[in-house]
């Protein structure tokens, strides 16, 4: 079991060794690595991936685009002129503008013995 | 007969050269060196967007959007005293329903079609075969309070956010007074979605026995005989063996009535309500229907 894990380990060194030297590169490309001055690594760059993993980014403001508004207010208005074929948007605004009389919602409530009103059916429940 | 076994060292190092071979092919196929921060960032965005729940700004405006698609497709029926009638009975429920905070809006579909709808943000529908086939104000009620029940779970809204389409387009908000191309492309294709879910392939059989019982719950909360709804969905077991056209929708998109009514049965007795202790307004009721005939 130990050697087992000491064989993992050292499988996971040597793939972080693969990934920093992946191989495929000739040796002649290697030795010209190796020629070359080394850049100096940015460790800012891990900073900066790390800050903008780990916290909110800066949002991307955009303007949206201005479509032409039949009414000017009315919610949605540039969606209901691109899909009126198969929607009626008319429907939508008349149900929500639709209102209900508040004396005719109590009268049917009282009527019916319903809402506030609904002592009746509770008396009969209880018997 | 036993074959050779192998030594702990053999296995040892034939496991790292297996492990050698598997990280040399996949530092390989990624390049670890080559990693765009901006790139993983905005893959980790999205995925944080896909799991972000809908504002309700956004359900409005998806239900407006299959609100608008019901109407124009099967056609409003605007009668005076009918939707007068629907949205004394829908409004009235709202109080006694787990969401009464948003706003609840009726109207009749012009179709003989037995089928109700309710679209996300408080946009419910019945239709005109649905009104004929009902006998009291209880069981108009027991429906409209289903109805309800489905807005209020938020059962199609659950089943669009589980959607890919949700999940590649939540990073854009489709609420707002004027959208632009790509928020009218997202509401577009999550009203497509939610048309199929509501019409096409319907809501999960829980979600319908859930709001079978809410439904009641909602109708005897408001003063009505809950048995209402078991009535109507009775009244449709009989359909089962032989759907006419009018119904086959109904039946495609909910569990069977004869299901349905037992599921309602057991949960009245669960909570010892009486037959007969409140109303069905029936007489009153088939008095209106004389008076306004659904034609």
């Amino acid at each position: 079991m130990k050697k087992i894990l000491i064989g993992c380990l050292v499988a996971s060194l040597l793939g972080i060794a693969l990934m920093a030297f992946p191989p495929g590169k000739s040796s002649e490309a290697q030795a010209q690595t190796k020629a070359q001055p080394k850049q100096p690594t940015d460790e800012s760059s891990f900073w900066t991936m790390f800050r903008k993993t780990f916290s909110r980014p800066e949002p991307k403001y955009k303007k949206p685009t201005r479509g032409v508004t039949e009414v000017a207010g009315v919610r949605g208005m540039d969606i209901e002129g691109k899909l009126a074929e198969n929607y009626n948007w008319q429907v939508v605004s008349w149900m929500e503008n639709y209102q209900l009389n508040e004396d005719n919602v109590m009268d049917f409530l009282q009527s019916r013995n319903l809402g506030p009103y609904q002592n009746a059916g509770a008396e009969n429940e209880a018997k | 007969m036993r074959g050779p076994k192998m030594k702990p060292n053999s296995a040892l190092k034939t496991g790292l050269v297996l492990a050698a071979a598997v990280l040399c092919l996949s530092a390989q196929k990624f390049d670890f060196k080559n990693i765009d921060p901006q790139e993983w960032l905005e893959v980790g965005k999205k995925v944080a967007d896909a799991a972000r729940p809908m504002k309700i700004d956004e359900e409005i405006q998806l239900g407006r959007s299959l609100a608008a698609r019901l109407a124009g497709t099967f056609g409003v029926w605007q009668d005076e005293a009918w939707t007068e009638e629907i949205n004394l009975i829908g409004r009235t429920l709202v109080p006694y329903c787990k969401r009464s905070n948003i706003k609840y809006r009726f109207a009749i579909l012009d179709t003989d079609e037995v089928n109700a709808y309710s679209a996300p943000g408080g946009y419910i529908f019945v239709s005109k075969g649905l009104l004929k086939q009902t006998e009291s104000e209880a069981e108009l009620a027991g429906v409209l309070g289903h109805e309800i029940a489905h807005v209020a779970s938020k059962d199609v809204v659950r089943e669009i956010q589980k959607s890919n389409i949700w999940a590649a387009g939540a990073q854009v908000a489709i609420a707002g007074t004027d959208l632009s191309n790509q928020q009218e492309e997202v509401l577009s294709k999550l009203t497509d979605a939610s048309w199929d879910q509501l019409v096409v392939k319907g809501l999960s059989k829980q979600d319908e026995f859930k709001a079978d019982q809410e439904g009641a719950n909602n109708a005897q909360g408001l003063g009505y005989n809950p048995s209402g709804l078991y009535n109507f969905i009775k009244r449709l077991v009989p359909m089962e063996k032989k759907p006419g056209a009018e119904i086959k929708i109904f039946f495609s998109t909910h569990p069977k009535p004869s299901e349905r009514a037992a599921r309602l049965k057991k949960y009245y007795s669960k909570k010892g309500w009486k037959k007969d202790s409140r109303p069905f307004n029936k007489e009153q009721y088939q008095a209106f229907k004389v008076e306004h005939p659904v034609s």
